[in-house]
């Protein structure tokens, strides 16, 4: 079994085949999904895997046990696909360990006789500022365009291009609201997070419907009394075991920055052609560390983000091998305590169950300093 | 004589030990300081009259190799650096933010400009954003694309740009004024000495082998902290006429040579002593590695590219800015590993799973298997950890690189 968060989500990916566009498998962490849905491909974002029982045995084949969570685990799931589902990976280059392994896995595919569709987008690891790394940048979207078309029967066109990106950006929006009302108490933490993974998987159409009646739903202040307000920083959320160690140890989630969600959903690109999209959308993108002209504004964001919120503190969710994210929170962590924030560190993977009891020590030990 | 007090190697040591301290004295008097990763293209420093450079990575290695690579990785992880960040990274941190102690080289002292790139990993920039923000001095960062085949010309001609970007912020934050004549003559240096060290490396074709590996990846220094001077073409052309020689007079490192094997990742400059020993006790020799043949070359190859006087310099560095194997793809790294297995005649290959690259270590496993059912030569495994020696098992990797011996043995005798 193939899990989301605890989910099934082999009927989602065949669902998404039955509709009889290409699927494409798009490694983490923002691809250029609109791009792919105007011209007819079904984008699923291959991340937040994992929860279940089921063991690595493809993946552990070809990718060493150091490699994190979610690179193993999309492993193990487009090896198992083998083709069936998805037609093509799209990858860019979020990390070296992500633009390590297309081709690791179209090997794999093609061993077991299946066959898979490899593209690559380089997003410049500079400013966009300089006139020479945009030009570059857009020949590259171009590039990708032209190479994506001998894929589909739908050519890119910017009308469809705007379309779809209105689409997105309607989704991100409902994304803000949702998390927003989940830091206020009205919707649960864990209830926000099933919803950013699951919509990797879904059309955006549905997605989006999903996120209104959600919002619909979200009522009422859930949020424990005397709880202690914290914001989750990371890549991936943490396992809902340690959500519920969180919520006993008297901790409420009133934002986050985590990357499925509040970094994905926090602002919206202009609507603008391919090109100048993604330039907005890469450059401007709320702060992540793994795209890197971004990563000096993370501290102001994040703080604004804990004094909207009312944050007493911040809970580090340190994904297993990031070393994006490793060699930030030194940093990080001091900014925040010099602003009288109050910083945990915590290192685990998506489908790290085995750790829950030693962390439950570490959060119920924060917990009780933040109560005096 | 012992190779290692042979006359190139007591050169290597002296020409390293100047190099440092002239970085050190220079410095002092006033020259502008920039601290780069290894691939950054050093030649363009010698364009400008006061500019001097240190390698990180570098000093990290030595670290590593002078027995305090341990102890600094310590000092970063008290500091909060995690121990799975690359134990390069590690070394250089808690050196640089320890103010020196226990370095080989008294540090590296303090830079004016920072130059990183992402070509061998993007975490460089990371790193060296660490310093950029404790201590406010500005990063540039050279942005290579990732190669699948060979490096398009559109991404040569960006990272082309990239190189005149360096050169006027360079100008801006010096004063100093640039001179692409002296650029012209450090690459006639560089180019020299790359023609000799690749006539150093073919030795290993000879069976028994002119060469070890642990013999060039010691060697190796100068091409970080030394290209583009008249001491580099100097010292590869002492190193290949002294391998030469003594392969003329039958002088070998492993003379009872039985099993030729190659090597692929960074050196684990912890145990270049211990394991150097230990396989040549047992008629071993690794003769190669992807990781020093690969200098002077495009993606995929070993072969030297060449660059004639009179040829765009940023053109040629540009064009080799993929060569060190972690910047490219799967497919390239086989054909790589394939000419060398063909043309060294190897028995095995020793895949080192490097917990600190995992750049370079993830595309082991299937390489891995290429190898073996391509070429029907047995592989192994081992982990080891380029510069951290508490992620080392001797005892693991030799149990390991045992069973490949007695497996060559095994296949041999049918």
């Amino acid at each position: 079994m193939h899990t989301l968060w605890g989910g099934d989500i082999v009927p989602a990916l065949k669902k998404l085949k039955d509709r009889g566009r290409p699927v494409a498998g798009c490694f983490p962490l923002y691809p250029p999904q609109e791009l792919l849905h105007s011209m007819g491909i079904s984008p699923v974002v291959l991340w937040g895997l994992g929860g279940g029982s089921n063991k690595l045995v493809l993946a552990d084949e070809r990718v060493q046990n150091f490699v994190c969570a979610v690179g193993r685990r999309l492993s193990q799931l487009v090896l198992w696909d083998a083709g069936k589902s998805l037609d093509a990976l799209f990858a860019y280059n979020a990390c070296d360990t992500l633009r390590n392994l297309p081709e690791v896995l179209e090997a794999g595919v093609a061993e077991q006789g299946g066959s898979i569709s490899r593209f690559f987008l380089h997003v410049p690891a500079i400013s966009m500022q300089r006139p020479e790394t945009k030009s570059y940048f857009t020949r590259n979207i171009k590039q990708c365009i032209s190479e994506l078309e001998a894929l589909v029967t739908i050519p890119y066109s910017t009308e469809s291009f705007l379309q779809s990106a209105s689409i997105y950006n309607e989704w991100r929006a409902i994304g803000r609201e949702l998390d927003i009302a989940s830091g206020k108490g009205n919707l649960p933490f864990e209830q926000l997070v099933r919803f950013a993974l699951e919509a990797a998987f879904l059309p955006v159409e549905e997605s989006l419907a999903a996120g209104k009646a959600l919002l619909g739903d979200a009522d009422g202040n859930l949020a424990p009394k005397n709880a202690v307000p914290v914001i989750l920083s990371g890549i991936m959320p943490p396992p809902p075991a340690f959500l519920k160690v969180m919520e006993e140890a008297g901790l409420f989630v009133c934002g986050n920055d985590l990357a499925p969600l509040w970094r994905t959903w926090a602002r919206s690109p202009k609507l603008a052609d391919a090109a100048e999209f993604y330039a907005d959308f890469y450059s401007n993108h709320f702060p992540c560390s793994t795209l890197l002209p971004t990563a000096d504004r993370r501290p102001a964001a994040l703080l604004e983000l804990a004094r909207q919120r009312g944050a007493k503190a911040i809970v580090f969710i340190g994904e297993k091998f990031c070393e994006y994210e490793y060699f930030e929170f030194p940093y990080l962590e001091k900014f925040f305590k010099n602003q009288g924030i109050a910083a945990l560190l915590l290192e685990f993977g998506l489908d790290d169950l085995s750790n829950v009891a030693q962390h439950a020590t570490r959060i119920e030990a924060f917990a009780e300093t933040l109560a005096q | 004589m012992s190779r290692r007090k042979s006359p190139a190697f007591a050169n290597l040591t002296q020409i390293m030990r100047d190099g440092y301290m002239d970085f050190h004295t220079r410095a002092a008097n006033g020259a502008f300081v920039v601290w780069i990763a290894i691939i950054v293209p050093a030649e363009i420093f010698a364009g400008f009259d006061n500019v001097v450079y240190a390698v990180p990575e570098s000093h990290a290695a030595m670290s590593a190799g002078r027995g305090v690579g341990a102890l600094q990785c310590e000092k970063a992880e008290k500091l909060g650096y995690s121990m799975d960040l690359c134990s390069y990274a590690r070394i250089d941190i808690g050196t640089a933010f320890d103010n020196g102690k226990d370095s080989p080289t008294m540090g590296l002292g303090r830079p004016n400009l920072v130059v990183s790139d992402n070509n061998n990993c993007s975490l460089l920039v990371k790193w060296f954003d660490v310093y950029r923000r404790e201590w406010n001095v500005p990063h540039f960062i050279l942005d290579v694309p990732f190669c699948y085949g060979s490096q398009k010309p559109s991404d040569t001609l960006y990272i082309v740009e990239q190189f005149k970007g360096l050169i006027s912020e360079i100008e801006r934050l010096s004063g100093q004024d640039f001179d692409m004549e002296k650029v012209h003559q450090a690459m006639e240096y560089t180019q020299d000495g790359l023609a000799h060290w690749k006539r150093f490396l073919e030795f290993a074709k000879h069976r028994p082998s002119g060469i070890t590996v642990f013999d060039s990846f010691v060697q190796m220094a100068p091409f970080l902290t030394l290209r583009g001077t008249p001491q580099f073409a100097a010292h590869y052309k002492m190193l290949a006429d002294e391998t030469q020689k003594r392969v003329e007079d039958g002088d070998f490192p492993v003379p009872n040579e039985k099993f030729r094997l190659l090597w692929d990742n960074i050196a684990p400059w912890h145990q270049l002593r211990a394991m150097s020993k230990r396989l040549a006790e047992m008629g071993a020799n690794i003769v190669a590695a992807p990781y020093t043949s690969c200098f002077g070359s495009l993606e995929g190859g070993h072969e030297l590219y060449p660059y004639k006087k009179g040829d765009d310099p940023l053109f040629y560095l540009a064009r080799t800015q993929n060569n060190t194997v972690c910047p490219y793809g799967l497919t390239l790294r086989e054909k790589a590993l394939g000419r060398a297995i063909e043309k060294l005649g190897i028995d095995g290959v020793v895949f080192a799973s490097n917990r600190s690259c995992k750049v370079f270590s993830l595309m082991q496993l299937d390489e891995k298997m290429a190898v073996e059912k391509k070429y029907d030569i047995p592989c192994v495994m081992i982990d080891v950890d380029h510069a951290d020696s508490r992620k080392y098992s001797e005892s693991a990797a030799f149990l390991r690189l045992e069973a490949l011996l007695e497996n060559i043995e095994a296949a041999r005798n049918g």
